[in-house]
């Protein structure tokens, strides 16, 4: 009895980690800063398509007036379980030289305990709220890694939207499997996001530990209800007739 | 022993039941430090698909274990990371027989140079509505190579453009084209819409402007002028373009056109040259508004055939960084009209009505000259001065004659008349004004003062020969009341204004509201010397006729007090403003030796506003009410004999009237579905109005008079709804509008009150489709009156429609073809009992040649079908009339133009 008193213990030390040395202090919270850079030149060359031949002026004259690059940025809070992502107001383009996926129309609440999320989407006048679950990324774990903000980071690869290549860069060192805009599902913050073929990135910037205000840690609200199904067939309706530069237009406000 | 078996059993147990809780397929394990042998605490333990790496679940170590469930069946890859250690991998596989894996004491090594850096190299909506303005980007609208503004223009939805050049947005007519908010050859909005390349705009802004005068003097007048801003592209801000274009015709038509600019960021530069008598060139007469009228006595309104010379200058820069500007443009032309009509016309009169039928010729000829100049400087910060000066001269003469029958009901002669003059004018103006506004630290308050000056002068020599012979109810001359007129009239006149004003403003009560205070004097006087001179027996103009000879001086001088109250928020504005003058009038008449004075006390209320309910809906509204002053023609007119059958008397005791005016709006345009709606309502209604009064003789001779109305109030009420949007899927933009208005009029008839109601019920629908190779469009309308007056048994109810078709293809080989057409329907009713229908064609072919292709060569076909008859109708309680006109007819011409353009600025190259 006595040794089967000394095993008890032995066990339970085992699981509670008494002797583990915790030399790691792992991130849970905070707030992270990103800058989204964009090539507008390979961005705008997307949208003279064999139906939209007339845009090429427009292109042309964008290169003749305007910069290649565009940078805008924007704001993740988060803790162990939830994060905010709010885009923060930036260079408004004239809107000939629009297009959604240039734009930063998402405001993005996460709430990783319960696998859903609350997404307030700018769609021209209309504002819509979608509730659903967390959006599902296919990620393959490489074994790059580099430093961003401070942070080492190893490369995943993904897929959204069944045929969009992302790279992420996720960082081990915080806890917290969110990410820019509706990136998320990786072992660690998210905190560079390439684009390859869309000729977008996102990388923070500067990443804060100091205490999250839970008051501010909450879904948006304003907006008309919608699951990403509904929000991707009002988008169908309204964009598809636009052709290619429709369905490009699609692909930019439903990522 | 049997403490190992019980601790075996107590493990199982715990396992079984974790699983059974969760899922079958589980993996469990700990993470040690090689080096320190502790466990490792918030290592990321990771399940990846074995065959491709593919992220399946991940969990952190709690005090150094893990436990991971919910797998699926299949071969994985464990990977283990720690910050500073190297990665552990391992492959392990769950199937039905073994669920479970466990990972004791995975070892966890620290790295030490395994870091590798890798670097990674890395349509639209058409419409804007913001506030009261509406804004279309160019670029979503596709015209072909070395198009026009006009063209560009046409395709956007609520705008329209007739053929002189008229524009008209949402029903209400364009008054003011500017280009990068400058004026551009004065105000004209053909010089910029016929002139400007399409490919050079980059944004389309359709507002309503205040006035010129409210601009300048901080006090809004309520009046809104619709106003088109052109926005150039920054990369078309600096080039050279232009067009020369030289057309001949059959019929001896003719034109030509050389338009040339010279543009920088900080200058533009125009010249142009017009010679045409198709009536398409070269009538520019956006003038005659700014200079009154006077301006040029004759224009040419599509009546008569036209020839016309015209030619103008502009230039507008700004330097000191931009602390200077200067406006200017010099215009001068010629036109020369030849008329030949013929109108009939039906006169009411309680329970019957006179008939009259008129034969006319006129030649005219005019001439005039226009300098503007407008300059601009910031004297400091805060101070700003403000200065312009217009100059203008003309000269004309006509010849005309016409001959007038009037027979009463029965057909029996009434009157007749054979009239003859000639005329020769010259006038000259100038206007000045300046402006100097400070603004002062405190955010909203500022002082603006302004004075103008005006200086007219006009002398004209007339010669008249009327003979007019009326007939008694038998048909036999009337000899005691014929009369031959055969007189000298030489006319002289000049006024002068001058007028001063200050304007206060200061922010109260809270943000966004400023209260303004203003007053201003103002002091004209005018001199108007007509004389007649009989014949005498020596065949000299000597004799004067004192009864049709007037020499009046005018003065008028008014104090007028104003205050505004105006407020904007986010996503409101609007001010209400309230003016007070008291006007004095005096009259002089210098022949009968009275002074006639009159005292007028003025008041204005006008309020404006607009909200942005969303960021696709707008409501605006506005408010007008003012005190309608007698003008001095209506008290105390010229004493006139020019027109011996219509006679024109004044009525000293008019009393002002009142007018109220009230609109509201709404407009929505949805970028999703690239849509929009557009209504406007609007009311308005004359307290006291001052009407026309009318006395018929039994001789046929009209005299009119003004009255006040008591007791009735006309008033005019309209309703219109536009709507525009795309069908699904398509490029077709189809615009239905529906406008229903109303109007009671009244005017007096020998002594009887006519009541005059109609409503006007006008749908229509378009649709057009364009890209650069083609043009589709169809305009649907029609226009049924009902119409009901008192006094007459016939209503003059109307119904028609109108249909018209543009069309542009592109052929092969750079050949081009198109036509437009136009046809309306006026359908027969109670007055005029035969159906007016006409169809105007036109059709051009052509090619286009150089790689730009902008040499294009092409052969017109106008008024194909020769239908062009120069007929008109209208019909008022009063009178109705059709007459006909000569115009320009069927005709063919041949025309070479070159358009010609080079900007400046290359494109940067696609950087890596």
């Amino acid at each position: 009895m006595k040794n089967f008193s000394k095993t008890l213990i032995t066990l339970f030390v085992l699981h509670s980690g008494f002797v583990t040395a915790q030399s790691k202090h792992f991130i849970t919270g905070g707030t992270i800063e990103f800058e989204k850079t964009q090539n507008m030149f390979a961005i705008l060359k997307k949208k003279v398509t064999p139906t939209h031949m007339d845009y090429q002026t427009t292109y042309e004259n964008y290169q003749k007036s305007e910069q290649q690059f565009i940078t805008y940025k924007s704001t993740l809070i988060f803790n162990a379980t939830s994060s905010l992502f709010t885009p923060e107001p930036g260079k408004s383009l004239p809107w000939y030289y629009w297009a959604p996926i240039a734009e930063q129309l998402n405001t993005i609440y996460s709430d990783f305990g319960n696998q859903n999320t609350t997404v307030q989407k700018v769609f021209y006048e209309r504002t819509y709220i979608i509730k659903d679950s967390l959006r599902k990324i296919k990620w393959k774990l490489t074994d790059e890694t580099r430093k961003i903000a401070g942070y080492n980071c190893r490369r995943a690869n993904g897929l959204i939207l069944d045929s969009v290549y992302v790279v992420a860069f996720y960082a081990e060192d915080i806890h917290v499997p969110g990410g820019p805009e509706s990136f998320n599902g990786l072992p660690g913050m998210i905190l560079g996001v390439v684009l390859p073929h869309e000729n977008i990135n996102w990388y923070a910037t500067k990443v804060t530990l100091d205490g999250v205000d839970e008051k501010k840690l909450v879904p948006p609200k304003k907006g008309t209800p919608a699951t990403y199904k509904q929000y991707y067939q009002v988008l169908w309706d309204t964009q598809s007739r636009y052709g290619d530069v429709g369905r490009y237009y699609i692909m930019g406000f439903y990522f | 022993m049997t403490n190992k078996i019980a601790i075996i059993l107590i493990c199982c147990c715990c396992c079984i039941l974790s699983a059974r809780a969760q899922s079958n397929y589980a993996i469990k394990g700990t993470v040690t430090d090689t080096t320190t042998k502790t466990k490792l605490d918030g290592a990321t333990i990771t399940v990846l698909n074995a065959k491709d790496s593919i992220l399946q679940k991940f969990v952190y170590t709690n005090k150094g274990a893990f436990n991971i469930s919910g797998i699926k069946p299949g071969k994985f890859l464990l990977l283990v990371t720690y910050p500073d250690y190297a990665d552990y991998t391992a492959d392990f596989e769950l199937d039905a027989a073994h669920p479970q894996k466990n990972f004791d004491d995975i070892p966890m090594i620290l790295r030490s140079t395994l870091l590798k850096d890798v670097i990674i190299k890395a349509k639209a909506a058409a419409i804007k509505i913001k506030g009261d303005t509406t804004e279309f980007n160019a670029a979503s609208y596709a015209t072909e190579k070395n198009a026009k503004v006009e063209d560009l223009l046409k395709q956007l939805p609520g705008m329209r453009i007739n053929q002189s050049g008229v524009i008209m947005f949402n029903g209400e007519q364009v008054q003011k084209v500017l280009v990068d908010g400058e004026e551009f050859f004065g105000d004209d909005p053909t010089l910029v819409t016929k002139n400007l390349r399409a490919d050079m705009v980059s944004k389309i802004q359709v507002y309503d402007d205040k006035s010129e005068t409210a601009k300048q003097t901080g006090v809004d007048d309520g009046q809104k002028i619709k106003t088109i801003n052109v926005k150039l592209r920054e990369d078309k801000k600096r080039g050279v373009f232009g067009k020369a274009d030289a057309e001949v015709g059959t019929d001896k038509r003719y034109a030509e056109q050389l338009m040339a600019n010279k543009f920088t960021p900080t200058e533009k530069m125009a010249v142009y040259g017009n010679l045409g008598n198709t009536g398409n060139v070269g009538l520019g007469g956006g003038d005659n508004d700014k200079y009154g009228g006077g301006f040029s006595s004759y224009a040419y309104n599509g009546v008569g055939i036209p020839a016309a010379r015209d030619a103008g200058v502009h230039y507008d820069g700004k330097w000191d960084k931009d602390k200077q500007t200067l406006n200017t443009s010099y215009k001068v032309g010629a036109l020369d009209v030849d008329k030949k009509g013929n109108s009939q016309s039906q006169i009411s009169l309680p329970g019957s009505f006179n008939h009259s039928d008129n034969t006319n010729n006129a030649h005219t000829h005019g001439f005039n000259q226009s300098l503007d100049a407008r300059f601009t400087a910031k004297l400091d910060s805060n101070t700003s001065l403000y200065l312009s000066l217009n100059g203008a001269a003309a000269n004309g003469h006509s010849v005309s004659q016409s001959n007038t029958v009037t027979t009463r009901e029965n057909d029996t002669l009434l009157n007749t008349n054979n009239n003859n003059t000639t005329n020769n004018y010259q006038n000259k103006n100038a206007r000045a004004f300046i402006n100097i506004s400070k603004k002062f630290k405190k955010p909203g308050r500022s002082v603006t003062f302004y004075t103008s000056g005006n200086a007219d002068q006009s002398t004209s020599t007339d010669y008249q020969r009327s003979d007019l012979k009326y007939y008694n109810a038998d048909g036999i001359i009337d000899a005691t009341r014929s009369k031959l007129i055969d007189q000298y009239k030489p006319n002289t006149s000049d006024s002068h204004f001058g007028s001063i004003g200050l304007n206060y403003t200061e922010p109260v009560f809270t943000k966004g509201m400023t209260l303004s205070v203003g007053y201003s004097l103002s002091d004209s006087k005018s001199n108007n010397n007509q004389q007649s001179f009989d014949k005498s027996a020596s065949g000299v103009y000597d004799v004067p006729d004192l009864l049709y000879s007037n020499n009046y001086s005018t003065h008028n001088s008014s104090n007028d007090y104003g205050l505004q109250l105006y407020y904007s928020k986010t996503k409101f504005w609007g001010f209400i403003r309230g003016n007070v003058s008291n006007a004095v009038l005096t009259q002089t008449d210098r022949i009968a030796d009275t002074v006639l004075t009159r005292k007028f006390v003025n008041l204005y209320f006008f309020s404006r506003g607009n909200y942005q309910l969303s960021k696709a809906a707008s409501i605006n509204f506005s408010y007008n009410g003012y005190t309608q002053q007698p003008s001095i023609t209506q008290i105390q007119p010229l004493r006139q004999n020019s027109d011996p059958l219509n006679i024109q008397l004044g009525n000293p005791t008019l009393r002002p009237g009142y007018s109220n005016n009230i609109s509201a709006g709404y407009r929505l345009y949805q970028t999703t579905y690239d849509r929009g709606i557009n209504i406007n309502v609007s009311y308005s209604n004359q307290i006291n109005a001052i009407i026309s009064n009318r006395t018929t003789d039994s001789a046929g001779v009209n005299t009119y008079q003004y009255s006040n109305l008591a007791g009735k109030q006309p008033n005019n009420w309209n309703v219109n709804l536009d709507v525009y949007g795309h069908p699904k899927n398509t490029d077709l933009l189809v615009d239905p509008s529906f406008g229903i208005s109303g109007n009671s009029s009244y005017n007096y008839i020998n002594s009887k009150l006519s009541q005059n109601h109609n409503i006007t019920y006008n749908p229509g629908i378009n649709a057009h489709i364009g890209k650069a190779t083609y043009w589709y469009a169809l305009y649907l309308s029609g226009t049924f009156i009902q119409n009901h007056n008192n006094l007459q048994q016939v209503p003059n109810n109307s119904k028609g429609y109108q249909i018209k078709f543009e069309q542009y293809t592109k052929l092969p080989l750079n050949f081009f073809f198109g036509t437009n057409g136009q046809y309306d329907y006026t359908a027969p009713n109670q007055v005029f009992p035969t159906a007016f229908s006409r169809f105007l064609l036109k059709a051009y072919v052509g090619k286009n040649f150089l790689k730009e292709e902008n040499l294009k060569v092409a052969i017109t076909g106008n008024d194909l079908l020769n239908q062009n008859s120069g007929y008109s109708r209208n019909g008022t309680s009063d009178n109705f009339t059709e007459s006909r006109n000569n115009v320009i007819r069927r005709f063919f011409m041949f025309s070479v133009s070159w358009d010609f353009s080079k900007f400046g600025k290359a494109a940067q190259t696609q950087k890596q």
